[in-house]
């Protein structure tokens, strides 16, 4: 069990950062771009000087967004167009992989402790107590060994070695491309869950508002690509907006509003909840679930709507 | 130069008063008018009598005998600020007359000037063609169409404004009852009617609003017949952008619905929108995980719940080569494999 890496947890008296080089940074946001951008897809294209583009295949994934683990750590597009570290150029032997997942483990940790964002998931097979013996595949490939019982018994379970990896966030997607089963991604929301969330908000332009109300939130808004809509559980102009979420501001510089929801009642449309804690509803929100919305115009005060919205409303 | 009287008939008299007076009794006599007869030179600071019969020619001896007659024919019988106000007037009347001509499309023109008559030969039928040419000035002609009760004008433009707004209201009101004005069934709005051929209906009524708003559109609708077609679309947007404007009327929204305002404005129901769910990262993550706990999909419980994802064109089922054990996501801040070849099976290549 010397195998990957395990940074240790926050205490009391140490925080345990981990901080990033300049390197694994840029590695992080290619590893993020890749999952959220190249899945589900045949092959990307890059633009080099001189005009041309750079073809490279794309990410091959199931509905759940999951990537098999080696056909990540061959991506070409990050290990060689890149060219984030020039010792690990298009080499695909052990060594250079673990060293690549660990590199994943150790911006995935990083990210989680600055900005509380998971970017990366690995899907690992687990044995248990259940565990009786192994077939050829563990025997041969995982190198299970006799042993394995007594990390079992000693740990309560053991992870054999991650196959997929995948992102948790938001995907991107046109047309007829493929399409993410979030109920597969995210998790069932509870009366629990609900009691403790209680609202969850979405921020939009506020020219989109008779759109809103003919047709409800529609995913990915006037543009589309999406099938989800995602709410936050916080208002903008809560500091909880971006400590715990670290949910960036969008559409600055132009009137925006915020429509509440609550999250009791969306659970009757199916909402879900991601592992960043956004809530995620498939298909339109209708209209008649606002509860409440605010005005902001430019980065003035955030003002209530009360009788500034259009007629011909649900309300 | 400054009026002088003369001695006519042991009466001293202005002579332009004294020529205006025989002038006038001269028209009465002939019962004509002075214009056919005389052309009016006064721009030139002259004025020339013409006879034209027996009276005439005995009353032009009579003023050929006025002393002085042959020298007052180059006298200016008007002041520098009367002859000011006739140059000013002269100008803007042909400025006028020239703006005219040249709002005049290409080839609907009546020529150079304002006659279309061929150019005189003669004196005579010179000013004839001149006279012709002032009666089509832009303002004698408003003179004898538009008119002259202002109260009555204001009452034919509030009726044309009124016409033009029910045109307007005739063309939505069809869109929103999806009947359409080309094809004259209903089902769907103008602007969707697949109907081959040209909209009479829509042609005729805008020909009659653009009339009505104005009298030279029609000269200048003939000269835009090709953009004809774009106007219809731009017609049709602003009929778009009419339905959609409807929508857009405010009215109040009953409180009851959307929470108490007494109760802040940025409270939803009376609960203020940033005192209510997770207040710290660690109660958000435990959410989370509670979730996660009741779901099925970060841990799946049996290994053969993932072969039940599909493998077609675009997705790719994980190879998976066991179905014993279990699939759980890696703890956040990472950990230690049992496998020696964890990152990736060696069998992969």
């Amino acid at each position: 069990m010397r195998h990957g890496v395990e940074y240790p947890l926050p205490t009391e008296s140490n925080s345990n950062h981990v901080m990033l080089e300049g390197w694994e940074k840029t590695y992080s946001c290619y590893f993020n771009k890749a999952l959220r951008h190249h899945i589900g897809r045949k092959e990307v294209w890059e633009r080099v000087p001189g005009g041309r583009q750079t073809i490279y295949p794309g990410l091959k994934c199931d509905e759940a967004g999951w990537v098999d683990i080696m056909e990540f750590l061959h991506h070409p597009w990050i290990f060689e167009h890149e060219k984030v570290r020039t010792e690990d150029d298009g080499l695909v032997g052990i060594d250079f992989r673990e060293e690549r997942v660990k590199t994943m483990i150790k911006t995935v940790w990083s990210e989680f402790q600055e900005k509380n964002k998971i970017r990366i998931q690995f899907l690992c097979i687990v044995l248990d107590s259940t565990f009786d013996k192994p077939d050829d595949y563990l025997k041969n490939v995982m190198k299970v060994g006799d042993d394995i019982h007594d990390i079992i018994a000693k740990r309560g379970e053991v992870f054999l070695a991650p196959i997929a990896v995948r992102s948790p966030g938001e995907f991107s997607a046109r047309g007829n491309d493929f399409r993410l089963d979030y109920g597969r991604i995210c998790h069932p929301i509870t009366t629990r869950i609900a009691d403790d969330i209680h609202f969850c908000y979405h921020v939009t332009e506020f020219e989109n508002v008779t759109g809103i109300i003919k047709e409800g939130l529609r995913p990915g808004g006037h543009r589309g690509g999406r099938t989800q809509v995602f709410l936050n559980p916080f208002v903008p102009w809560d500091k909880r907006y971006k400590d715990i979420l670290g949910g960036q501001l969008t559409h600055l510089g132009q009137p925006r509003m915020v429509l509440a929801f609550s999250v009791h009642r969306l659970m009757s449309l199916g909402a879900i909840i991601s592992a960043s804690g956004q809530m995620v509803v498939n298909g339109n929100v209708p209209f008649s679930e606002v509860i409440a919305a605010w005005y902001q115009a430019n980065n003035y005060e955030w003002e209530r709507l009360y009788s500034s919205i259009p007629a011909s409303s649900n309300w | 130069m400054t009026k002088s009287q003369i001695t006519f008939m042991e009466t001293k008299a202005d002579p332009g008063e004294l020529l205006a007076g025989l002038e006038a009794s001269l028209n009465i006599f002939h019962g004509t008018t002075r214009s056919t007869t005389t052309p009016n030179t006064k721009r030139g600071g002259s004025r020339i009598t013409e006879p034209t019969n027996y009276e005439e020619a005995a009353v032009s001896s009579i003023l050929h005998d006025i002393p002085m007659y042959h020298s007052l024919q180059n006298a200016c019988l008007i002041e520098d600020k009367e002859i000011g106000v006739i140059n000013d007037s002269y100008k803007r009347s042909m400025e006028d007359r020239a703006n005219d001509d040249e709002m005049e499309p290409d080839g609907q023109g009546t020529g150079e000037g304002t006659s279309t008559t061929p150019e005189p030969a003669t004196g005579e039928a010179g000013a004839s063609a001149e006279g012709a040419g002032k009666s089509t000035a832009p303002d004698m002609h408003d003179a004898t169409n538009s008119p002259s009760n202002p109260e009555e004008e204001f009452q034919i433009s509030q009726d044309k404004g009124a016409i033009i707004e029910a045109i307007d209201a005739l063309f939505a009101m069809a869109d929103d009852s999806n009947v359409c004005l080309k094809c004259g069934e209903s089902g769907h709005p103008n602007y969707e009617c697949q109907a081959k051929g040209s909209d009479q209906v829509k042609t005729a009524l805008t020909a009659l609003k653009k009339k009505l708003q104005g009298d030279d559109v029609e000269e200048k609708e003939t000269s835009q017949e090709k953009d004809s077609e774009e106007q219809d679309r731009f017609r049709q947007e602003n009929y778009k952008a009419t339905r959609e404007g409807e929508y857009m009327y405010l009215r109040a929204i009953p409180l009851s619905v959307i929470g108490d305002r007494a109760h802040g404005e940025k409270s939803t129901n009376g609960v203020r929108a940033d005192e209510r769910g997770p207040t710290t990262k660690d109660q958000l993550n435990h959410i989370v995980d509670t979730a996660s706990q009741k779901g099925i999909v970060t841990t799946c419980k049996e290994m053969r719940s993932a072969l039940t994802y599909s493998d077609h064109r675009m997705y790719k089922k994980l190879a998976i080569g066991t179905d014993i054990g279990k699939l759980k996501i890696l703890p956040v801040n990472g950990g230690t494999f049992y496998s020696s070849g964890y990152a990736g099976h060696e069998t992969w290549c």
